[in-house]
């Protein structure tokens, strides 16, 4: 299989979801726009230059005027993407804690018909430098996800997935904040879309560790699904 | 009349001819301005006879009339919050759509690193 996807693979769009990246941005675009030539940044309302940043690259830049979050951030990237004709697109953290020459690996049981979504999880794959908070949180979620959502995955919160241009139009994602990921596993269930979860690796840095979620956020997502299923 | 009770009915007095005033001035919402002037009466019924929420009370098998207007709050703020967070969601939810909608037609290329 061929990582690189620019080779006549032009179908397949990247979106990455970006707040407040100004400083690693540059870094992860160096390294993914050579994997694929059709990338999406969403820039989501940073007070710094992270859309300057992305636009010292060859993708697209979209801004949100205010910050909205990365679930809305994403599915802004999405309807942009297929608006372009996307028929595979990848969501991909701005953070640099995904390895771009995976991507392949990720849109590959899309690509070939075998799911309409493909889900990374590092527990499959490899966690470089997880802490371990962070994987009892994680491991926490995965088993409310089981028991709320009824989807059995081995990650719930990983940013890496590939659907396919129909999985897209289907899932539609309302919660703007960090419980999109849950979000889209509900939906993924309930419109009944084949997945896989494909083994991803997932390498955390001080920086990344530092900006990603607190472990009492994982509270606050479930209290906003829990409000989800009552509030329509 | 005890003090409290000659103030708070004052004071409920000038919120119903409030509410009148602009209902006739028509510049209401049906829906709400009726929850609203009930509110305001029920409140004033309930300090000008206080027997009435005793009495309501017992009929209902909470001892105490302050009890039952204690219940009466607590559920009506569960309902109000409810009622405002599903105000808000649509809100943001429209305000994403908004900014969705300008992002996608102010979408810019970047030039080659």
């Amino acid at each position: 299989m061929d990582a690189n996807l620019s080779n006549g693979r032009d179908d397949v769009w990247v979106v990455v979801a970006a707040y407040n990246e100004g400083r690693r941005l540059g870094d992860t675009l160096e390294a993914l726009c050579p994997y694929c030539p059709n990338v999406v940044v969403v820039d989501d309302g940073s007070a710094d230059d992270t859309a300057e940043a992305a636009l010292r690259h060859p993708v697209w830049v979209l801004r949100h005027v205010i910050n909205c979050g990365q679930g809305a951030a994403l599915q802004t990237g999405i309807d942009f993407a297929l608006g372009r004709g996307a028929e595979v697109i990848v969501t991909f953290d701005g953070d640099g804690q995904h390895d771009p020459a995976e991507i392949a690996h990720v849109v590959e049981p899309v690509r070939s018909g075998a799911a309409e979504v493909a889900l990374g999880s590092r527990f499959l794959g490899h966690a470089v430098g997880m802490p371990r908070m962070r994987w009892l949180v994680l491991k926490l979620g995965v088993l409310f996800t089981r028991v709320f959502s009824r989807i059995r995955v081995t990650d719930t919160h990983n940013g890496f997935r590939a659907l396919s241009r129909q999985a897209a139009l289907k899932i539609r994602v309302t919660h703007n904040r960090m419980a999109h990921a849950s979000e889209i596993l509900d939906q993924v269930r309930a419109q009944r879309l084949p997945f896989v979860e494909v083994p991803v690796t997932i390498r955390y840095t001080q920086a990344t560790v530092a900006k990603g979620q607190s472990s009492w956020n994982s509270l606050k997502i479930v209290t906003e699904l829990l409000l989800g299923r009552i509030i329509r | 009349m005890t003090l409290f009770q000659g103030i708070a009915l004052t004071f409920l007095g000038i919120l119903l001819l409030w509410e009148v005033y602009w209902f006739l001035r028509g510049w209401v919402l049906r829906g709400p301005w009726v929850v609203r002037c009930l509110v305001w009466v029920g409140a004033a019924c309930a300090i000008a006879f206080p027997e009435v929420a005793q009495d309501l009370a017992l009929a209902l098998g909470i001892t105490r009339g302050a009890d039952l207007i204690l219940y009466v709050f607590a559920l009506g703020f569960l309902g109000v919050s409810f009622y405002f967070y599903s105000r808000f969601v649509r809100l943001q939810r429209q305000l994403t759509e908004m900014v969705r909608h300008v992002a996608i037609r102010e979408a810019r290329q970047g030039g080659t690193p």
